[in-house]
């Protein structure tokens, strides 16, 4: 219902509208000047010149016809001269329907198709059970870039979610105060543990690059489904198909939080308000697509894989798990020990 | 998970650190986007 009080925010907005557009937004509507018109009030009194009351007034309409009102002004900060700017809308408008779906898509997605995968194909376990024997998989340091790396990430992914859904799903659960704590920490972490997140990319990325580059051995890998599909044990080197690609999607992706995550944090430094929001929307794409692959990849490492856990936890794995699923990392491994270590002639 | 908690505890070192970098850097908003005609929020000093 039209109310008085909306009634002067509307004229006051229009005047403010005036005054800074320079004739071509509001130059298009019709109802451009009508308050220089005789029109009527609210009880249907007729009137001259501006009339705040008038009924044919409203808000969501001039709203929606005011499109980029951009003009003049006198103070130093030229970014101020903008009042309107229609990218702002359609960002607006992204993050209230399509993020969230996207969001749902991805994390619940994500979890009912584990879960549905474990109910079908259930914990892939060691043949004939764990043996004696271990080998070591990953040196102290590699654990620990790693340990960085996904600690930080998953801060990172639970405060970015809480931007996106917070308000939505735990808000009513935990009430104002401690939802404003909680998001007010949220904050803070999602901004300073960025950095050791990137720092552990760039150490994973030094480490483990030469491993990681793609040959045809992992594309035989991928056609027989990785062991995961099936039953079969594809041969690999120390890291599979599979792992290089998470390997590629933590360092491009994180490549890419990291750049859009510094735009965000220093607003203005490097791009415009519409930079901004498309930093943003790249940010929250990129790392709602990270979030789905690393909850694969904490699957496949934990509850997933009978073993797979000891490589992160103290560095070396059973001897038969890793003849499964990296035979020939082993063989290479095997042919170090095998190889007599030689001396040169004195 | 020896290197687990290493790890941790590098993480919160660095996010201090980050934090004490920032705070150098950054400048509250009510000052960022403060001018010498107009003050963002006019509640604090």
């Amino acid at each position: 219902m039209f109310k008085p009080r909306s009634g002067v925010i509307t004229a006051a907005l229009l005047c403010l509208a005036l005054c800074l557009s320079q004739g071509g937004a509001l130059a298009q509507t019709p109802s451009a000047s009508p308050s220089q018109q005789g029109s009527t009030t609210r009880e249907g009194m007729p009137t001259q010149g501006f009339n705040p009351d008038r009924v044919e007034l409203h808000e969501q309409e001039l709203l929606g016809k005011l499109r980029n009102v951009q003009g003049n002004i006198s103070i130093p900060d030229g970014r101020a001269s903008v009042l309107i700017q229609q990218q702002g809308r359609t960002w607006r408008d992204y993050r209230r329907g399509p993020l969230l779906w996207i969001t749902a898509a991805c994390v619940l997605g994500m979890l009912g198709l584990l879960i549905l995968f474990y109910l079908i194909r259930g914990r892939i376990r060691i043949e004939g059970g764990r043996g004696v024997a271990t080998i070591l998989r990953f040196g102290a340091f590699e654990r620990f870039m790693h340990w960085m790396t996904a600690t930080s990430w998953c801060i990172l992914a639970l405060s970015g979610l809480n931007v996106v859904v917070g308000r939505r799903l735990l808000l009513p659960l935990i009430g104002n105060d401690a939802f404003t704590t909680f998001s007010e920490w949220a904050k803070f972490s999602h901004n300073f543990l960025a950095f050791p997140f990137a720092a552990g990319v760039v150490l994973m990325f030094l480490v483990w690059l030469r491993q990681n580059i793609p040959n045809r051995i992992d594309v035989e890998w991928f056609k027989q489904g990785g062991g995961i599909i099936g039953h079969n044990h594809p041969a690999a080197e120390k890291f599979n198909g599979g792992q290089k690609a998470v390997f590629w999607i933590v360092m491009l992706g994180g490549g890419a939080l990291t750049v859009t995550g510094l735009a965000l944090m220093f607003p203005f430094y490097v791009t415009d308000i519409t930079g901004m929001q498309l930093a943003q929307v790249l940010h929250g794409g990129i790392a709602l697509g990270m979030i789905a692959a690393m909850m694969g990849h904490i699957y496949i490492g934990t509850v997933g894989m009978e073993g797979a856990i000891d490589a992160m936890d103290t560095g070396s794995v059973d001897l038969k798990w890793a003849k499964e699923h990296h035979s020939l990392w082993v063989e290479q491994e095997m042919a170090k020990i095998a190889t007599p270590i030689s001396h040169p002639a004195e | 998970m020896r290197m687990f908690f290493l790890a941790v505890l590098v993480m919160a070192v660095a996010g201090v650190g980050a934090a004490a970098a920032l705070n150098t850097i950054q400048k509250p908003a009510n000052q960022a986007f403060a001018t010498p005609g107009a003050r963002v929020d006019p509640g604090e000093e």
